[in-house]
């Protein structure tokens, strides 16, 4: 897990695995619900450089209880209109930190504009996390999430 | 007669507020037993499924601020009552909700689950609020609505037509 030191690197297969925390209270009828997918550079790991525990991983055990659902890069919804508003792109950016090399994001900018990175509309964001959500059903739990976190 | 109006065969949970508003006399003792039998029966439906929603929303406000790893806010108080206002919208429509649940984009979620379809509604601290209703493939139906009573009283009427198609 740990960066010493190596490079990004950019190019993602379609069939290369992310890892995805999720927590169990988002878990509706079989499948992830939307409201469990955070669509703002969405943080995943790589498969390619790590297993799904390791999303877990947290020097202050942060992450108990909570699971991990796995999908390919290939599965990301892109691009997704929702008219009048420009249409939006998704795609992963590897993100090493210094503890979690395979460390990614899914960053979004509008379909044909020159820009780093916009956040889509809220339209377009509950559409990808419907499409996305879609497959995220009981075969792709890696780790299943236990006790909804949270309650005081 | 009480039941030539209100048969028990039409009587259903969400009416048991109707239902207890009735009263009898007390010489028909018949009928008494009847309406004590469909009234106990709708009461207990009734607080079965409001007992489900009143946990629902108590868990929200028992959210600790790390509940998604400190990743996400809870839901604020703005959001709670629209939250409230929606479920109460639904409920009258009859449309039970499966999950009340907080978002981890901050805010609340609610989703209704019948078969293969499911409404969706978010409501975010932002003040944004959507819908959607989809199936398990297909071009999902997304909307964004206001917090007014009648954007949310058409919100609502869309996925009920849609769920019971």
């Amino acid at each position: 897990m740990i960066r010493n030191g190596r490079p990004p690197v950019d190019l993602f297969h379609g069939n290369e695995h992310l890892y995805l925390r999720y927590g169990r209270q988002n878990w509706v009828d079989g499948e992830l619900d939307l409201t469990g997918i955070k669509l703002d550079k969405t943080s995943v790991n790589r498969g390619s450089f790590s297993e799904p525990e390791d999303v877990l991983y947290s020097v202050a055990n942060k992450y108990e209880h909570m699971g991990v659902v796995r999908f390919s890069v290939g599965e990301i919804p892109s691009p997704v209109s929702k008219p009048p508003a420009p249409a939006s792109v998704f795609w992963p950016v590897h993100d090493p930190l210094e503890e979690n090399y395979s460390h990614s994001e899914i960053w979004s900018k509008k379909d044909g504009v020159e820009e780093d990175y916009s956040k889509p509309t809220a339209a377009i964001r509950t559409e990808f996390r419907i499409r996305l959500a879609r497959v995220l059903t009981e075969d792709r739990i890696c780790i299943r999430a236990t006790d909804p976190a949270g309650q005081a | 007669m009480i039941f030539s109006a209100m048969p028990p065969q039409v009587i259903t949970a969400p009416l048991a507020c109707i239902v207890q508003r009735f009263t009898y006399g007390p010489s028909d003792e018949h009928y008494r037993t009847i309406f004590d039998s469909v009234q106990t029966s709708a009461r207990s439906e009734t607080w079965s499924s409001n007992e489900r929603i009143a946990e629902k929303f108590a868990s929200l406000e028992n959210l600790r601020a790390d509940w998604n790893a400190g990743e996400s806010e809870t839901p604020n108080p703005v959001t709670k009552l629209q939250a409230r206002l929606i479920v109460e919208e639904l409920l009258s429509k009859q449309l039970s909700p499966t999950a009340i649940m907080p978002s981890v984009e901050g805010g609340i979620g609610i989703t209704i689950v019948r078969g293969e379809r499911r409404g969706s509604i978010e409501i975010l601290n932002s003040g944004e609020m959507v819908a959607a209703t989809y199936e398990s493939s297909g071009d999902p139906d997304v909307w964004e609505f206001e917090s007014e009573k009648q954007s949310i009283i058409d919100t609502v009427e869309k996925i009920s037509v849609y769920m019971s198609a």
